[in-house]
């Protein structure tokens, strides 16, 4: 590997931003992820940080089962993030579409509109299992750059 | 029954007013005041609620009743609901709007309007509320006859099509 390779891949692992994006939850997860974020469980001793822009995220942290009217907006906001990206599906409703499945709506889990890199379940998910998966998803992008 | 008292005063009043326009009447509990009005005397009746202090439209509700449709005016005098249940027919379902004295009307008429297909006179033309963008006219999905599988069915297929 390169120093140049090195140097971004060590950037990338130290510290992800995210970015965080509700399809249509009921507001549980999204109180998690920020509890997770703030001084409490204090997610920014990994490095990361929450950005208010697309383009300047790794990791979108998505909460919420996909509404028809969010779907193509969310593919769009998706889309704008650069490469590699990765997508965390925070709740029951971003994993299936939890109690809000089969309403005329609602479409689903967010699977069905990107590619998801990680799945947390929970009605809300707490924040100890968001951490989790985020230390997961480092892990496994460390082993995979090996 | 003490504690109705009051609530079969407004009752009286509005029955001496209105008269045989006042079709149906309960008093279901304290502060609680159920009426049947028919469409063309709704206004009316509504006027006079709001001169008479009842001056907050809560929220319109609709309702599907197999040959009717129609919607219920909350309308508060954050004492005393009064509940104003107005019919029309399934073939033909249209309300007149109540913006004019209930301006906060907007949001609930279009609501009812997407989600019962009841159509209201007076309402400004806008996007659809709350259904999604691009949703398929002609389908209203709180009435009784739509059948949920066959509507998401029929809306994943729209929607495979499109991509």
């Amino acid at each position: 590997m390169k120093l140049k390779d090195k140097i971004i891949l060590w950037s990338r692992l130290k510290s992800p931003w995210i970015i965080h994006f509700n399809t249509g939850a009921c507001n549980g997860c999204d109180i998690e992820i920020v509890d997770a974020l703030t001084p409490r469980y204090d997610l920014e001793r990994f490095g990361i940080l929450l950005k208010g822009t697309p383009r300047h995220a790794d990791v979108m942290v998505v909460s919420g089962s996909v509404t028809r009217q969010q779907a193509k907006r969310f593919k769009r906001i998706y889309d704008q993030m650069p490469e590699p990206k990765f997508v965390l599906a925070v709740g029951a409703c971003a994993c299936s579409g939890g109690v809000f499945d089969g309403c005329y709506s609602v479409l689903g889990g967010i699977d069905k509109v990107v590619p998801v890199s990680a799945y947390i379940p929970g009605c809300p998910a707490r924040p100890e299992a968001i951490i989790d998966a985020v230390v997961k998803l480092i892990t496994e992008l460390e082993k995979s750059a090996k | 029954m003490s504690d109705i008292t009051k609530e079969e005063e407004i009752l009286n009043d509005l029955k001496n007013k209105f008269g045989e326009t006042i079709e149906n009447s309960t008093i279901q509990r304290k502060s609680r005041i159920w009426i049947d009005v028919p469409e063309n005397k709704k206004l009316e009746v509504m006027k006079y609620l709001k001169e008479n202090g009842y001056y907050h439209l809560s929220t319109i509700s609709g309702f599907d009743e197999g040959n009717h449709l129609g919607a219920i005016y909350h309308i508060t005098n954050h004492k005393i609901i009064i509940n104003l249940r107005v019919r029309t027919p399934k073939e033909k379902p249209v309300l007149k709007s109540v913006l004019a004295l209930y301006p906060v009307a907007t949001s609930y008429e279009r609501e009812i309007e997407d989600l019962f297909g009841i159509k209201v006179e007076g309402l400004p033309q806008g996007r659809n509320y709350p259904l999604p963008e691009g949703f398929p006219k002609g389908v209203h999905p709180l009435r009784k006859d739509i059948k949920l599988d066959e509507l998401n069915k029929m809306l994943n297929e729209k929607r495979s099509k499109e991509e």
